[in-house]
């Protein structure tokens, strides 16, 4: 049989209604009845219990992952709004598909990245071709998260890791995660995938930078205090609109940072890694992000480029393709950050750019994805977390 | 000079890096302006790619409105606007009632919860409700934001199930007919379109409702010109209806002699084929139509008068040269010159009826003999019943007395076997009692006539000496013992006992003679006698308080246990005699026909009272006192006289008397 996968959705706002509505399209798209598996990637206005609940009923009670997002992406539809939800149903006999979650990341990154290394190791084998990982967008810290989920598994290379942080459309109070029928906040939702198959994918930002190097004079872990010796928003007020204090998320959004891209990656990458400031502290003038920094660390201002964001869309098709060659993918997810969606984008552009993307990689191909609060994808062999960038993950 | 010399002194790299640096600082502001109006473009772009949008769904929307006249389907094209394009959480739309003050819910989403659901289904706001005052003072809307403290707006949204809302009127008339609700749950409304009043949140739902009120006018309108396009449509065919198939002729005509217009019938009367053809070939109706023209002039005299022509006879010629009667009812249409400008007319073929007057009248005068013929059956067959009805009436009287006389008959034969048992049972201890008394009072009288000589032996003892003591003992005793008051008393008492054995014996040998059926002492007797020898037993009844007027008649003897009947007759005078309080009459007559004799024994006395009468006949029935009457002396003359064949009936009148009439029938042997 292969694999046959389908994916539906639905903007309907009775959350009952839109689990079912989407799911019952995803299976009458992947012709079968009850799946292996259930990827679900919906946006905060629904009641996510009852929300699950209708899709796990849908799909006969199958094994489901997903998270919170911005929106969600799939052939169909680009919606960025508080009521859409998009099911990918899988079902196969030549993938293997594991979940697991590890709750209260909060403060305890590597404690998380241990318990999660732990909670997968069993499912891991010879064959284990990725990982795909959901987490809470507003308390993930990726670095020691990394390290230590790494360390845990003690692999010879390390699992490629896919995914994007929950999102929960800038309201920046409450992101959740999905294992099974369980909704949760402040955890990882992740997904072992093995058996017989590949993953390609593409990664880009299409950032630039703006204004001369700067470099953090005081930081701990993810949180930046001072750049050249003032706080760390003083640094960067001149770039900002009046209104940024009560409208950081606006602000965050047209302005990020950017890193020179390490060594070990830079080969297969751009010159600088983005940096989402997710928060800000206006009594010590501080920004955090989503991974840590070390002072002395030179640091760019950055603006997200519709040109490059444009471009970098093609470059994410042929790094696939090449890769792919002329291998049909099965299926396709897409983690996509929400600074590069409607802030960004009219709608209308917005979507043409979706839709040429899938185009040249596959329109026929069934495509799920979410706008997330970050980006995981490797780079040249290394697990890596972006901002402001596309990670599309292709399994054929 | 020389030190300004030296500082002017700059390499030319030194000052390129100035100005480097120059270009550098300048260009950053350059940038950082770019990127603020960058920013500041993207929100305006966004703003305006909302209201582009906004705009094209709007008309979009107005385009589906438009192409529909079912206004449930824009309400729920509006429904999914709302909440897919605008934004909001919940919807609600209210209609009024039919013939109700009460807003009811019409249709409404965004509830998902069955409890919600199902209370927002059933939700009722009453015109005069406080929550629509301010749309009755005029205001365009009402606002319930989440910071709204108003009381009364505030207890609407459990109502609505809305924590935050708006309510618009969708028509320009007070009071609107349907109401528009939108808002938002307390849980969920961060993720839907707030409720604010200001222009800008506003505008959205502003633009809809103006749609929504052309809509539901347009809807109005449409609805009512349907309505009055189909009552006009329905009158027209009911009309066209009673045109074309009326039996009587409608036509329009001028007052020079044309048809304008006519239906069927008309022409059918004037024995046309169709309207069209009667039209066509009748130019003047005068000439072609009228038998007499003078009568249409005689119309239209009437008309021009002002009168509405009803039942105006006339005489037509029909196509074919026939002459028919018909009968007009017209109506004239004046102009302005109170010229005639048309008539409106009924024509009716009445030479039917014409007819049928004829064959009535005939018919009349045919009935009319019939009648008298019959009138004089019914005369001599009336006659006949009142005579069969009489004869009924009196059969019927007679089976009526038959039936209580046999009632009678039956509950005296009953008393009378009664009678006899009792009688029979008390006769035999009767005997002995009496004998016995007999004998006793022969042994007192012995006693008495003892204790007297021996008194006497006594007395003469005392007036002899030697013997005083046990004279005087003797004496003494007898009287401690008051024996001459009891041989005194002792008389009496019997007397008394012997007195009242006599009485039962007498009370028994009533009841005896009661029941017993004794036909061997009949004999041919006269009645005049039997009454004239019973006067004289009870004569001392008779002679102190009353006057005895005898009457009696020449009646034939007959065949009759004279002294049964004398006890009758005794009884009756007996009573008569104890009626009469103080002084009255007593009179007797006795008279005969051919097959009875009849008495009849009449008293002025006090009478018997209407509900008694029926019952004095009854044995053991009395109204005296206790120890006067045994009660069975009108119950043993009823026997007697039943036993002989004949009647006893009784008149009485309270205050005026009592008559009593025998029937006896007359048997010669």
């Amino acid at each position: 049989m292969g694999t046959a996968a389908g994916v539906g959705y639905s903007i309907h706002r009775n959350p009952a209604e839109a689990g079912k509505e989407a799911a019952l399209k995803a299976l009458q798209q992947a012709g079968i009845a009850r799946p292996d598996f259930v990827f679900v990637f919906a946006t905060v206005g629904y009641n996510q219990e009852i929300l699950i609940r209708s899709i796990r009923a849908a799909t006969g009670g199958a094994p489901l992952s997903g998270c919170s997002g911005e929106g969600i992406i799939t052939q169909e539809t680009v919606a960025e709004t508080n009521f859409a939800v998009a099911v990918m149903v899988i079902s196969s006999d030549e993938l293997r598909f594991h979940n697991a979650r590890v709750r209260e990341i909060d403060q305890q990154a590597a404690g998380a990245g241990e318990r999660l290394a732990t909670a997968i190791q069993p499912f891991l084998a010879a064959d284990s071709i990725a990982c795909f990982m959901f987490a809470d967008g507003l308390v993930f810290d990726f670095d020691p998260f990394l390290a230590m989920f790494e360390k845990t598994l003690q692999r010879e290379s390390p699992l490629p890791v896919f995914g994007g942080l929950a999102a929960d459309n800038w309201a920046s109070k409450k992101t959740y995660q999905y294992h099974d029928d369980d909704v949760f906040c402040e955890g990882i939702s992740c997904v072992v995938m093995s058996g017989s198959g590949a993953v390609a994918w593409g990664i880009n930002h299409g950032c630039v930078p703006v204004g001369s190097t700067r470099t953090i004079t005081r930081s701990t872990g993810n949180i930046i205090y001072e750049i050249d010796g003032i706080p760390a928003l003083d640094a960067m007020k001149e770039y900002f609109d009046e209104d940024w204090k009560s409208q950081w998320n606006k602000t965050s959004l047209n302005l990020c940072l950017g890193f020179k891209t390490p060594e070990h990656i830079r080969q297969g990458y751009e010159e600088f890694v983005i940096r989402y400031m997710v928060s800000k502290n206006d009594q010590d003038g501080s920004v955090t992000i989503q991974s840590d920094v070390q002072d002395g660390t030179d640091l760019w201002i950055v603006r997200r480029d519709r040109e490059l964001i444009s471009g970098g869309l093609q470059a994410i098709s042929h790094q696939i393709k090449g890769t792919t060659g002329t291998r049909r993918p099965k299926f396709i997810l897409q983690f996509e950050c929400v600074g590069r969606g409607k802030v960004v984008f009219r709608e209308q552009e917005k979507m043409e750019l979706t839709r040429s993307l899938q185009d040249e990689i596959g329109s026929e191909i069934p495509w799920i994805g979410f706008y997330s609060y970050g980006e995981i994808g490797p780079i040249a062999n290394f697990n890596c977390f972006h901002n402001f960038t596309s990670v599309v993950t292709a399994v054929y | 000079m020389k030190s300004e010399t030296s500082t002017d002194i700059v390499s030319p790299e030194a000052a390129e890096t100035a100005a480097l640096r120059l270009e550098k600082e300048g260009l950053a502001q350059q940038v950082k302006r770019l990127i603020k109006a960058e920013g500041k473009l993207y929100a305006y772009q966004e703003e305006l790619d909302a209201q582009l949008k906004e705009y094209k769904d709007l008309y979009a929307l107005n385009r589906r409105f438009n192409a529909t006249f079912d206004i449930r389907k824009v309400f729920e094209y509006s429904i999914a606007y709302i909440i897919n394009n605008l934004e909001y959480e919940r919807v609600i739309f209210f209609e009024q009632r039919e013939q109700s003050d009460c807003y009811a819910v019409c249709t409404f989403d965004g509830y998902y919860d069955q409890h919600e659901k199902g209370a927002v289904a059933e939700l009722v706001i009453t015109q005069d409700d406080p929550l629509l005052s301010a749309l009755q003072e005029g205001a365009e809307c009402i606002v319930c934001s989440a910071e709204t403290d108003s009381k009364v707006l505030g207890e609407s949204r459990s109502r609505l199930h809305m924590n935050e809302y708006l309510i618009y009127p969708l028509c320009s008339h007070k009071p609107p007919h349907t109401l528009l609700a939108v808002g938002n749950s307390a849980a969920n409304a961060e993720f839907y379109h707030r409720i604010g009043s200001s222009d800008g949140a506003l505008l959205g739902i502003g633009n809809l409702v103006g749609l929504l009120v052309s809509a539901v006018e347009n809807h109005t309108f449409y609805a009512n010109m349907k309505r009055a396009i189909e009552q006009e449509r329905c009158a027209e065919a009911k009309y066209r209806s009673i045109f074309e198939n009326a039996l009587e002729g409608i036509y329009q005509s001028t007052p020079a002699g044309r048809f304008i217009n006519c239906n069927p019938a008309t022409a059918f009367i004037l024995g046309y084929d169709s309207p069209q053809q009667l039209i066509e070939s009748v130019t003047d109706i005068e000439s072609q139509l009228y038998v007499e023209p003078q009568r249409r002039r005689e119309l239209f005299g009437l008309m021009r008068n002002g009168v509405d022509v009803k039942s105006f006879e006339v005489e037509f010629y029909r196509k074919d040269g026939s002459k028919m009667w018909a009968l007009l009812s017209t109506r004239p249409t004046f102009d302005d010159n109170r010229e005639i400008l048309h008539v409106d007319g009924i024509i009716q073929d009445i030479g039917e009826r014409k007819r049928a007057e004829k064959a009535v009248q005939d018919l009349n005068e045919e009935l009319e003999q019939r009648v008298i013929a019959r009138t004089k059956e019914f005369v001599s067959a009336n006659l006949e019943l009142r005579q069969v009805t009489g004869q009924l009436e009196r059969a019927y009287g007679e089976l009526k007395a038959t039936q209580s006389r046999m009632l009678q008959q039956e509950k005296m034969a009953s008393i009378g076997q009664l009678a006899a048992g009792v009688a029979h049972e008390i006769n035999n201890p009767m005997g002995f009692i009496i004998s016995n008394l007999n004998s006793l009072k022969k042994y007192t009288d012995k006693i008495i006539s003892f204790t007297d000589f021996q008194s006497a032996a006594i007395n003469t003892l005392l007036a002899t000496a030697g013997t005083h003591q046990v004279a005087d003992d003797v004496m003494e005793h007898k009287k401690a013992l008051k024996l001459d008051y009891v041989l005194k008393d002792l008389d009496s008492l019997i007397q008394e006992s012997l007195e009242g054995a006599e009485r039962v014996k007498k009370i028994v040998q009533e009841l005896k003679s009661f029941s017993r059926i004794d036909a061997s002492d009949c004999k041919l007797a006269d009645i005049n006698e039997g009454l004239e020898s019973t006067i004289k037993i009870v004569w001392n009844e008779l002679k102190y308080n009353a006057t005895v007027n005898k009457e009696y008649g020449d009646i034939p003897q007959t065949v009759c246990n004279l002294g049964q009947l004398n006890q009758v007759f005794m009884n009756i005078l007996v009573n008569a005699a104890q009626s009469l309080e103080n002084q009255g009459e007593i009179s007797i007559r006795t008279s005969s026909d051919h097959d009875n004799i009849y008495v009849m024994i009449s008293d002025t006395g006090s009478g018997i009272p209407a509900d008694k009468l029926n019952r004095i006949f009854e044995p053991f029935y009395t109204s005296k006192e206790v120890g006067k009457g045994t009660g069975l002396g009108l119950s043993i003359a009823y026997d007697i006289v039943k036993k002989h064949n004949g009647e006893i009936q009784v008149e009485s009148e309270v205050g005026k008397g009592t008559t009593f009439t025998l029937l006896l029938p007359i048997i010669t042997g």
